[in-house]
């Protein structure tokens, strides 16, 4: 690579800060709009990605598939939920509290599942394992958790210390997801960029070429996953605190799981735009079809779904964005004189 | 019927539902096993034979037992051409893309199913209400003993076939080393073809046999699939053995729960087994073999 060619404000990445701008810029104004029902989509949308950059920071960067997401979505619904009703805990504190366990579970999960040879697929089936088990227990445990009915969470008027924005002030919690998502967003990127990134970028690549080098594989597959669960956590306690209602079958069932997952592996798991990205198609290619396809035309859009992820995985098994970059890189004209280079 | 009766009838249900427990295991254990890839539209095949069943008897008055042999023999061909053209290529991608093509796959077919048939099927025949009597205090529902006579016939079928005849012995050799069979001349994408339709015909023979007792509907694959996933890592993973018997050992299981456990979530006891073996023994019961041997 010859270094004159290489300047830090080359056209292309000027493009791509100008985007951000654009984007980012966009994405603060747009409560200014006044209009509620875009505020909710959108918000709707952030959720999406936000809960699917919990799953990329763990999955993304180890390689391990966990089907059981959702299972730390509902912990941390359910434990905010369950201190602010019975000791009027603020639910700030309660998604703290939730993030704790959800982390606890996480790495527990992760270490037993880790622990031998068979590494991925004995996490997946675990983490699905320990989801299907948490929505079981949930339903079970009904003096706790009231069972399949759910719980509702009921109005008190606006508090902002309590978490309860209400339906006029649609805005602040608009921004407390934005927010939610941006920091989420700029963890996974701290991450990768860090030196647990990069171990975790080892171990993927070749678990026993790291653990040669004095990599614990181990250690930092279950701190990530500890980091990622803390964070799904809190998704749990936003959707509590804004929807005001949840049930077991809504927050632990299957569909959540491939929710969480498809819009990462859409968009490219492993990147930070990814799950972004993901979430931005999904959400509407969701409006599109809801338009077109009949509601009593049951399962259709899941159909293009798993149609859409059956080809992803044949031809573009790395998701939108690192479809993007690779023809990025490889037009850049740099590269062209390098030699190989993925 | 004091509660030992009780304990034993819900002993005698689930070994018989265990039977068929063991069928949909010994199909993802073989495919796990011989071909190394993790088939989680296993449920999905499970559930497209229980309708082809349902229909051939609700449609074309076949009795749901000929349906199995015919279901069956459709899905052994769709296994075929499923792996043929669509497995074949993922064989050497990433786990993690395999597990995702499986989870669509199986996320088409049962939703394509569910679009078709949105409602709870039940299959009705003449003799669906039948008991034989066992010992002097309790029952047994006929077709819950075929189901397991039907279940235990085939996994025991497999078993043979793959011990004794020449095809069995070369899935065998593929399975303990990839290579070394493609030294000694084995064709390994015909092998990987005709293990992967077994497979997939253990499935949907699992899912004829049930539907004279169980309801037929989009989703009961998942179900089977986590149990049947749960079976084959109780019986060590690729172990055909250690899934028949690690089938009756959960159906057993989760007969006893549905005693203890309020509400019937019978199925927490499954997973918490599952949990539990992966604290304690992860291996399995018994020894992994095949594939996993050498992974």
């Amino acid at each position: 690579m010859t270094p004159e060619l290489k300047t830090p404000f080359s056209p292309r990445k000027n493009m791509g800060v100008v985007l951000a701008i654009i984007a980012i810029a966009f994405f603060i104004g747009l409560p200014l709009l006044k209009n509620n029902f875009l505020l909710s989509i959108v918000m709707e949308m952030f959720l999406l990605a936000y809960l699917g950059q919990t799953w990329n920071i763990f999955s993304g960067s180890t390689g391990l598939l966990s089907f059981g997401h959702a299972a730390f979505f509902g912990i941390g619904a359910y434990t905010s939920t369950i201190l602010l009703l019975k000791f009027n805990l603020s639910p700030w504190i309660g998604m703290l509290v939730g993030g704790l366990l959800s982390a606890c579970v996480g790495m527990a999960i992760a270490y037993l599942s880790l622990r031998y040879k068979v590494r991925g697929v004995f996490f997946a089936l675990g983490a699905l394992a320990c989801s299907e088990f948490i929505r079981l227990l949930t339903l079970a445990w009904i003096p706790l958790t009231n069972g399949a009915q759910g719980i509702m969470i009921p109005w008190k008027g606006e508090n902002l210390l309590m978490f309860a924005f209400g339906v006029r002030k649609k805005y602040l919690s608009y921004y407390v997801i934005l927010i939610m998502l941006a920091l989420c967003s700029y963890i996974a990127y701290k991450i990768k960029k860090s030196r647990l990134g990069y171990y975790l970028a080892a171990i993927n690549g070749n678990e026993d070429a790291a653990e040669m080098l004095g990599i614990h594989a181990l250690k930092y597959q279950v701190m990530t996953m500890g980091i990622s669960t803390f964070l799904a956590a809190w998704a749990g306690t936003f959707y509590a605190q804004y929807y005001q209602h949840f049930e077991p079958d809504v927050i632990f069932g299957a569909m959540r799981n491939f929710n969480i997952i498809f819009p990462v592996v859409l968009g490219g798991s492993g990147t930070v735009l990814g799950p972004i990205v993901g979430a931005v198609i999904l959400q509407g290619f969701e409006g599109i079809v809801r338009n077109i396809i009949p509601s009593n035309w049951y399962g259709v859009p899941r159909i293009f779904y798993g149609l859409i992820l059956v080809i992803l995985m044949m031809y573009m098994p790395g998701g939108i964005v690192n479809f993007v970059k690779r023809k990025l890189r490889h037009s850049s004209p740099e590269k062209k004189t390098s030699a190989g280079g993925k | 019927m004091g509660f030992g009766g009780v304990v034993i009838a819900a002993l005698i249900n689930g070994v018989l539902t265990g039977g068929v427990y063991s069928l949909t295991a010994v199909g993802l254990t073989l495919i796990w096993g011989v071909m190394g890839i993790s088939n989680f539209a296993h449920g999905s095949f499970l559930m497209v034979g229980m309708y082809i069943t349902y229909w051939g008897t609700t449609l074309l008055g076949i009795d749901p037992y000929i349906g199995c042999l015919i279901s069956m023999a459709v899905m052994f061909v769709v296994g075929w051409l499923v792996q043929k053209y669509l497995v074949e290529r993922m064989m050497d991608l990433p786990h993690y893309n395999q597990m995702l093509l499986f989870l669509g796959l199986s996320i088409v077919i049962e939703n394509s199913a569910l679009f078709f048939w949105p409602d709870y099927k039940q299959l009705q025949v003449s003799y669906q209400f039948n008991l034989i009597p066992f010992g002097n205090f309790t029952s047994l529902e006929l077709v819950r003993v075929i189901a397991f006579a039907i279940a235990v016939s085939l996994t025991t079928g497999v078993y043979l076939f793959l011990k004794f005849t020449s095809l069995g012995k070369s899935i065998r050799a593929t399975s303990q080393n990839v290579f070394a069979a493609k030294v000694v001349g084995i064709n390994i994408k015909k092998i990987n073809c005709v293990t992967f339709a077994i497979g997939i015909a253990c499935a949907a023979g699992a899912g004829a046999v049930i539907t004279p007792f169980f309801p037929t509907y989009y989703s009961v694959g998942s179900l089977f699939l986590l149990t049947g996933y749960v079976v084959t890592c109780l019986g060590g993973m690729g172990n055909l053995a250690g899934a028949m018997v690690g089938g009756l050992i959960i159906g057993v299981a989760e007969s006893l729960g549905t005693i203890i456990l309020p509400g019937g979530q019978k199925q927490l006891l499954t997973y918490g087994i599952f949990l539990l073996l992966l604290v304690f023994k992860p291996k399995g019961l018994f020894k992994f073999a095949g594939y996993w041997q050498s992974h």
